[in-house]
């Protein structure tokens, strides 16, 4: 209490509380820019953050990170060109509404259910985060390096849509993790006789290509010079919204649950949150228990609602794993983890014992950065909607530079710049042959992590292989990735007989 | 065996090499001594287990198990690839130019080339926005983060 209470004063010091305002503020304006992502936010502010007292970084960082997945239903809204793929499902429903003249009510919608959703979540992840943290102290190592393959194998599983190749990806990862002088021996490796590599791959700049560098990439191939034009009449009466969120309190109630539970899967994410809930939407419609006349497609209100309210709650969901055994859930968690290391900081089972202020402040800056952003949308949400009309190659144009000089300043040697053109150039190559770029990103996180708990349990037991199999911990693990396999087996098997029937 | 195969499988075999060359370059380490496992153990644990999962996967593709789950050099417009590579050279050039040539000139440049690759016109709209960004970029790392460029 006396830690939490502490962070609680450190949050709301106005230098603090104005950081995080205003992380919900450009997160907000990153989510209704298409194009423009949350990892891609975090990983350019990294560099700026960096300069700062690590409480009043992870402000800006963790309002970035919750704003952006309600700027994403802006231009889902709109335009329907959702912000962030968290927003895709918005845009069903947000669209056709707009359409009816209906912008305002949806965007209101939409800023409402994602403020509910994420403080639902966040005050079901507090007592959580309490019970599982005196839970992760007593966890081993053979155990911490087993729930990290286990993250792995769910991310290459879930974030794309072949198992194999997102293991590809994972295993890229974890070989670029080792690369530079070995903690435990002092031996160089894969360092290719480069004294700039024995230091490891640098972390921020591979980030800033990947999720960057190589987004700009994937993004210049497809987008043209255009300026769009949004919908009109964005005006809405904050007291009919609430009216229509306490009518929507089931649907609201279901997205929330939704989002909460998949955040804490990795891999799984906003996206998949936001459509389960938007299915489960259109089958009350369908089945007559969602009252009101119009079908899914012409602007069912509820089909807003609820893909808001659980793609927010995926950030309090997502914030156990991270904070209680240094797991990321997705490739904004893990820049968060990563922001941690490059402070000196070991997220993880111990985090909340050895960083006690920050690791409560991060937790209590996640619940207010819900009020901030539900502030900042109500403030801008008209500059917010005229920025919409900005040509996107401009934008991407200048995120380049951004980035590039982004991971300049990082290690202010141009020896960064050639690494994020390096993973800039890996990453879009990646996405063009269906890799997925989170999951490389996941194992150059987790694999120290992995590596160091994987050695040190060996060297507890004299090299004894059966240390794995030995707690439940690590035997649930053992048993989910057996199951992800043989699924996949199972999967592969199905589709091979179907085009052999297919065929004759 | 259709392109998209073909081409799945020609990265595969690269993933294949790679996973060689890091066995090659870990092959001085020495092998685990009292519980104590060698530096070159888990680099080669986890290029083993990726040139092992891209062998299965290019069985697979072989024997006609899996299909391609990409959509295949084959099918790409090469013309959406001019723009990335255009962004690649300008890059390539901007990072050999970073510390011999002033931020501002290099920058300016480079956002004028970079909107001029990716399609912003008219030529009117290309300079006010080349000034804009190029400002915002200058009071950003120059005078607000005072970046060392």
């Amino acid at each position: 209490m006396e830690h939490f209470l502490s962070a609680l004063g450190d949050i709301l010091l106005p230098l603090n509380f104005a950081l995080l305002f205003a992380g919900s503020a450009l997160g907000l304006l990153v989510g209704v820019l298409p194009g423009l992502s949350s990892p891609m936010a975090l990983a350019l502010l990294i560099p700026i953050a960096f300069g700062m007292e690590p409480i009043s970084a992870f402000m800006i960082l963790i309002g970035v990170y919750v704003g952006t997945k309600t700027g994403g239903a802006f231009s889902a809204i709109l335009m329907r060109t959702p912000g962030t793929p968290a927003a895709a499902a918005t845009a069903m429903e947000g669209y056709p509404m707009a359409q009816r003249g209906e912008a305002g009510r949806a965007l209101g919608l939409a800023i409402g259910a994602s403020f509910i959703g994420g403080t639902l979540s966040w005050l079901v992840a507090l007592p959580l985060i309490g019970v599982i943290g005196t839970f992760a102290v007593r966890i081993s190592s053979a155990d911490l390096a087993l729930i990290g393959i286990l993250a792995l194998a769910a991310v290459a599983s879930l974030s794309g849509n072949d198992l194999l190749k997102g293991l590809i990806a994972a295993a890229l990862g974890l070989v670029f993790s080792t690369v530079g002088v070995d903690e435990l021996s002092g031996v160089p490796r894969l360092t290719l006789d480069s004294y700039h590599l024995l230091g490891g791959v640098p972390f921020l700049a591979a980030i800033i290509g990947l999720f960057a560098v190589a987004t700009v990439l994937i993004d210049i191939s497809e987008a043209t010079s255009s300026q769009a034009q949004p919908a009109q009449n964005n005006r809405f009466s904050v007291l009919e919204i609430i009216r229509d969120l306490w009518i929507m309190r089931k649907v609201l109630g279901v997205g929330t649950v939704i989002g909460s539970i998949l955040g804490i899967v990795p891999g799984v994410g906003s996206d998949t949150a936001g459509w389960l809930s938007f299915a489960y939407v259109k089958r009350q419609v369908e089945l007559g228990r969602i009252a009101g006349d119009r079908k899914i497609g012409e602007g069912v209100p509820q089909g807003v609602a609820a893909p808001e309210a659980a793609n927010n709650a995926v950030t309090g969901g997502a914030t156990i794993p991270m904070l209680t055994l240094g797991i990321p859930g997705d490739g904004s968690t893990a820049i968060m983890l990563g922001a941690l290391m490059l402070f000196g900081l070991q997220p993880g089972p111990l985090f909340f014992r050895e960083s006690p202020d920050l690791a409560y402040g991060i937790l209590i800056a996640l619940g207010i950065a819900n009020l901030t952003t539900l502030l900042a949308a109500f403030m801008f949400i008209r500059p917010f909607v005229a920025i919409l009309k900005i040509d996107r190659a401009m934008l991407l144009g200048t995120v380049l530079v951004l980035a590039l000089v982004g991971s300049f300043a990082s290690s202010n040697t141009t020896y960064g710049i050639t690494i994020a053109v390096a993973f800039g150039i890996l990453g879009y190559f990646m996405h063009r042959f269906g890799y997925s770029i989170p999951a490389l990103a996941l194992g150059l996180i987790l694999g120290p992590v992995i590596e160091s708990n994987f050695r040190r349990a060996l060297l507890i037991t004299r090299g004894d292989y059966w240390v794995f199999l030995t707690s439940p911990i690590s035997l649930i693990c053992i048993l989910i990735i057996v199951f992800i396999g043989a699924k996949f087996c199972f999967d592969t098997w199905r589709r091979g007989r179907n085009q052999k029937n297919r065929l004759a | 065996m259709k392109a998209q195969s073909q081409q799945e499988v020609v990265t595969l075999m690269i993933i294949v090499a790679f996973a060689a060359l890091i066995f090659w370059e870990t092959r001085e380490f020495g092998g685990a001594t009292n519980g104590q496992i060698s530096p070159g153990a888990f680099p080669r644990l986890a290029a083993g287990t990726m040139g092992m999962i891209a062998v299965i996967r290019a069985v697979l593709l072989l024997t006609r198990v899996a299909q391609p789950s990409h959509s295949g050099v084959g099918q790409w417009a090469w013309a959406t690839l001019k723009r990335p590579f255009g962004a690649a050279v300008l890059m390539t050039i901007y990072t050999a130019a970073f510390e011999s040539v002033p931020f501002a000139p290099l920058t300016v440049a480079f956002v004028f080339s970079a909107f001029l690759i990716f399609g912003v016109r008219p030529w009117k709209r290309l300079l006010i926005g080349t000034a804009i960004a190029s400002s915002f970029l200058y009071l950003l790392f120059v005078q607000l983060l005072n970046v060392g460029v």
